[in-house]
C-alpha cells in the first residue's frame, strides 16, 4: 500500500476502515513519509522538527557532472535536522580520461571542460569520498575538495604520485568536511601538482549528507 | 506537533486528538527522543529493526584537533544493541613521528591531539582510516592502523592500515568492516609504528559508522 498523506481529523468525524488501513496502517508499514519531490514534501509537512524522514522519489536538487559518469539516486532519503531536510543518500560522479595540466595553483578538475562535482542538501557536515591517480615522473599532487563557501583545506586533501619508475599512485579520503552552510551545496574536485605538469585521471568522488 | 509515543487501553476512547498524533508520528517516519535514556527509558523492549533518531545524543564521540560529532544520529536496534548508522569522524593534520616497531598512539614531534571517535555499534562497524605518510629510510614502511576499546579490545594491525615505505608522503587509505565487537559502545583510536627508521605521519582521518 502506498504511502498517502494523512488528512487531518476533527471531533465527530467518523472513523472508517479505509482511512485507518491507509493513513494509520499503511503509512506505518511505508515506515516514512513518501512524496514526489522537496516541494511536495514542504507543502505537506509546512512545520517540520527535527529528526522527520522523508523520501522522494523524483527529488530536483541532486546533481552531478562527470566526464564519465554521474551517480544521481532517482530516489533519495532526507531527514530534517532543525534547520534543513538533509539528504542522506550518495551522489556521485567520475571521471576516467585525464585532467587539464595542472599547474602549482589549485584549479578545478577539468576532463574535456566537465567538472567532477555532485550537488545536494546537506547540513553543517558532509561525509566526502575522494580518489584520484596522479600522472606525471618523479612529480605528486594533490587532490582535494571545495564548495562555494568552504576553501579546500588539508582536512580533505590527499596525496596521489608517481615517485619513481613503477606504476602511477592512486590516493583516496574519506572525510567529513565541517563548516558547510546548511542548504544547497556543490561539492567540486579541485588539484594542484608539486611541479607543473602532471594530470589527474580515474576520479570520482561521492559525497553523503549527515543526519 | 512532536512525536509522541502512547498505548492504549480496552475501552479507551480514540480521539480525534489521538488521531492526529498518530498522523503527525507518521509524518515522523521512526522514533525521536533526545537522547539514549530517554529512547531507552519509552522502548523498555525493543524489537530488531526499530529505529530511532536522537536529538542530543550522549555516546558519540571524538578526539583530533578537528572533530565532527553530529548533533542528531539515527539509531537502528539490531537485536542486541542500538547501533549509531550516522557517520563520526576525527582528523587532525600535525605531523607526528614514531620510531615505535610496535604499534602506538602517542607520537613524537608536535603531533596535535590523537584522533579517536566512539560509538555504539553491534558486532561490525565500517571504519575508514586515512593518513599521509613517510619513513626517513626507503625500505622501512610507516603504517597507521587502528586500535579498538571499550566494550571490544581489538590490537591495531598493519593488514587493517594504511601504509608506505618510501621516504616521499603519501596519502594512504584504508576502508574496512571491523567484524567481532562486542556489541556496545566502542571506542576507535589511530595508532602508528613503523618496520624501522623513523616514520611521520600528518592529515590523519578517521571515520566510523555502524552497521545495521
Amino acid at each position: 500500500m502506498a504511502w498517502v498523506s494523512p488528512t487531518n481529523v476533527a471531533t465527530g468525524d467518523v472513523l472508517t476502515a479505509s482511512k485507518w488501513n491507509q493513513e494509520v496502517v499503511g503509512n506505518a508499514i511505508m515506515g516514512r513519509a513518501v512524496f514526489t519531490n522537496e516541494a511536495a514534501r514542504d507543502a505537506a509537512i509546512s512545520s517540520p522538527e527535527e529528526g522527520m524522514i522523508a523520501y522522494l522519489t523524483a527529488p530536483t536538487v541532486p546533481a552531478a557532472t562527470g566526464a564519465t559518469s554521474t551517480s544521481v539516486p532517482t530516489g533519495i532519503t532526507t531527514i530534517y535536522n532543525g534547520s534543513v531536510w538533509v539528504c542522506v543518500t550518495e551522489v556521485g560522479a567520475a571521471a576516467t580520461a585525464a585532467s587539464q595540466t595542472l599547474t602549482t595553483s589549485t584549479a578545478d578538475l577539468a576532463v574535456s571542460a566537465t567538472n567532477t562535482s555532485v550537488t545536494l542538501v546537506t547540513g553543517t557536515t558532509a561525509l566526502v569520498m575522494m580518489t584520484a591517480r596522479f600522472n606525471g615522473a618523479s612529480n605528486y599532487g594533490t587532490l582535494n575538495v571545495k564548495t562555494g563557501t568552504v576553501a579546500a583545506s588539508s582536512t580533505g586533501q590527499t596525496t596521489p604520485g608517481n615517485f619513481g619508475t613503477g606504476p602511477s599512485h592512486v590516493a583516496s579520503r574519506t572525510f567529513v568536511m565541517t563548516g558547510l552552510t546548511a542548504g544547497t551545496n556543490t561539492f567540486t574536485l579541485v588539484g594542484v601538482a608539486n611541479v607543473g605538469g602532471g594530470t589527474f585521471d580515474q576520479h570520482s568522488l561521492v559525497v553523503k549528507g549527515i543526519a | 506537533m512532536a512525536y509522541i509515543a502512547s498505548a492504549f487501553t480496552a475501552g479507551q476512547t480514540l480521539t480525534a486528538a489521538s488521531m492526529e498524533q498518530l498522523r503527525e508520528n507518521n509524518n515522523y517516519g521512526h522514533n525521536v527522543y533526545t537522547t539514549e535514556a530517554a529512547r531507552d527509558a519509552a522502548i523498555t523492549s525493543p524489537v530488531e529493526g526499530m529505529m530511532a533518531y536522537l536529538t542530543a545524543p550522549t555516546v558519540p564521540a571524538a578526539t583530533g584537533d578537528t572533530t565532527a560529532v553530529p548533533t542528531g544520529i539515527t539509531t537502528i536496534y539490531n537485536g542486541s544493541a542500538w547501533v549509531c548508522v550516522t557517520p563520526v569522524a576525527s582528523y587532525t593534520s600535525a605531523t607526528g613521528t614514531t620510531t615505535s616497531t610496535s604499534f602506538t598512539a602517542s607520537l613524537s614531534g608536535s603531533p596535535g591531539t590523537n584522533t579517536s571517535v566512539t560509538v555504539t555499534t553491534g558486532t561490525t562497524a565500517l571504519v575508514v582510516v586515512t593518513c599521509e605518510l613517510w619513513n626517513n629510510t626507503g625500505g622501512n614502511g610507516s603504517i597507521a592502523s587502528v586500535a579498538i576499546s571499550g566494550a571490544t579490545t581489538v590490537a591495531a594491525a598493519d593488514a587493517l592500515g594504511a601504509s608506505n615505505a618510501i621516504t616521499t608522503a603519501v596519502g594512504s587509505s584504508r576502508t574496512y568492516v571491523a567484524t567481532g565487537l562486542t556489541a556496545g559502545s566502542n571506542t576507535f583510536t589511530m595508532q602508528y609504528r613503523v618496520g624501522g627508521s623513523t616514520g611521520n605521519f600528518r592529515y590523519r582521518s578517521l571515520v566510523v559508522q555502524g552497521i545495521a
